[in-house]
């Protein structure tokens, strides 16, 4: 692992000149022949750990943004981004580098025009109660914040730079 | 109603214009609608749930 800057993923480029560091998380060369499932991006803050994960169907020549759509409509991209969560976290609370003071968020990127934002607040609260990051058999709340975001979203409270459309160009 | 076969939607959103007039917004398209209320709440509520969850302020 080593600081970076910038990072990228699938059309979207990444910028996390503020944090203490920030790296690739879904890597083969990391994780080996590990099935745990990964978030994309770990950053690193004063205060907090943000995994990232990044779903692009807006990205020119999409695959099958249809197919998307109907991902997003059942429940199994709610499903899987609840594992990647959970697995990262079992994978990152045991590094020794891990510090157990910060808080965690969960910033699931979604970049898909198509979906409205009702739909969005939606699968936000699924997302939450599939993790979960509540329950009544705990004597506390699990500290992780954990959102959904549009592109928009992700400009609006990290900066207009930190993240841009690579196939836009203009840095 | 079945767009294959030829039906064709049309979208409307009512608004209050600068002189206080009921006006019209039609659209083919709803995501055209530029002055959709209902979806600008959803909108609105969106961000704000996602300040609430993350602690942060923007106005």
């Amino acid at each position: 692992m080593w600081l970076m800057t910038k990072l990228i993923e699938l059309d979207l480029e990444f910028d996390f000149e503020t944090a203490n560091n920030a790296f690739q998380f879904d890597s083969d060369e990391l994780h080996g022949a590990s099935t745990a499932k990964r978030v994309d991006f770990v950053a690193e803050y004063d205060d907090c750990y943000r995994f990232i994960e990044v779903k692009d169907p807006d990205q020119p020549g999409a695959a099958n943004p249809t197919a998307f759509i109907r991902k997003f409509n059942s429940e199994n991209l709610v499903n899987s981004l609840a594992g990647k969560f959970r697995d990262t976290l079992f994978f990152r609370t045991l590094c020794a580098d891990h510090d157990s003071d910060k808080r965690i968020e969960y910033i699931v990127l979604l970049s898909c025009e198509a979906i409205e934002p009702a739909m969005m607040l939606v699968k936000q609260d699924n997302l939450h109660r599939k993790i979960p990051i509540q329950h009544t058999e705990w004597k506390s709340n699990c500290a992780v914040r954990c959102v959904l975001m549009n592109l928009r979203q992700y400009k609006r409270i990290y900066g207009e730079s930190s993240v841009r459309r690579i196939s836009e160009g203009a840095a | 109603m079945d767009k294959s076969q030829g039906d064709h939607v049309l979208y409307h959103a009512l608004f209050r214009d600068k002189n206080d007039e009921i006006a019209k917004q039609t659209m083919d398209n709803y995501k055209m609608l530029s002055k959709n209320a209902i979806a600008q709440t959803y909108s609105d509520l969106y961000d704000a749930e996602l300040e609430r969850s993350l602690d942060v302020a923007h106005d």
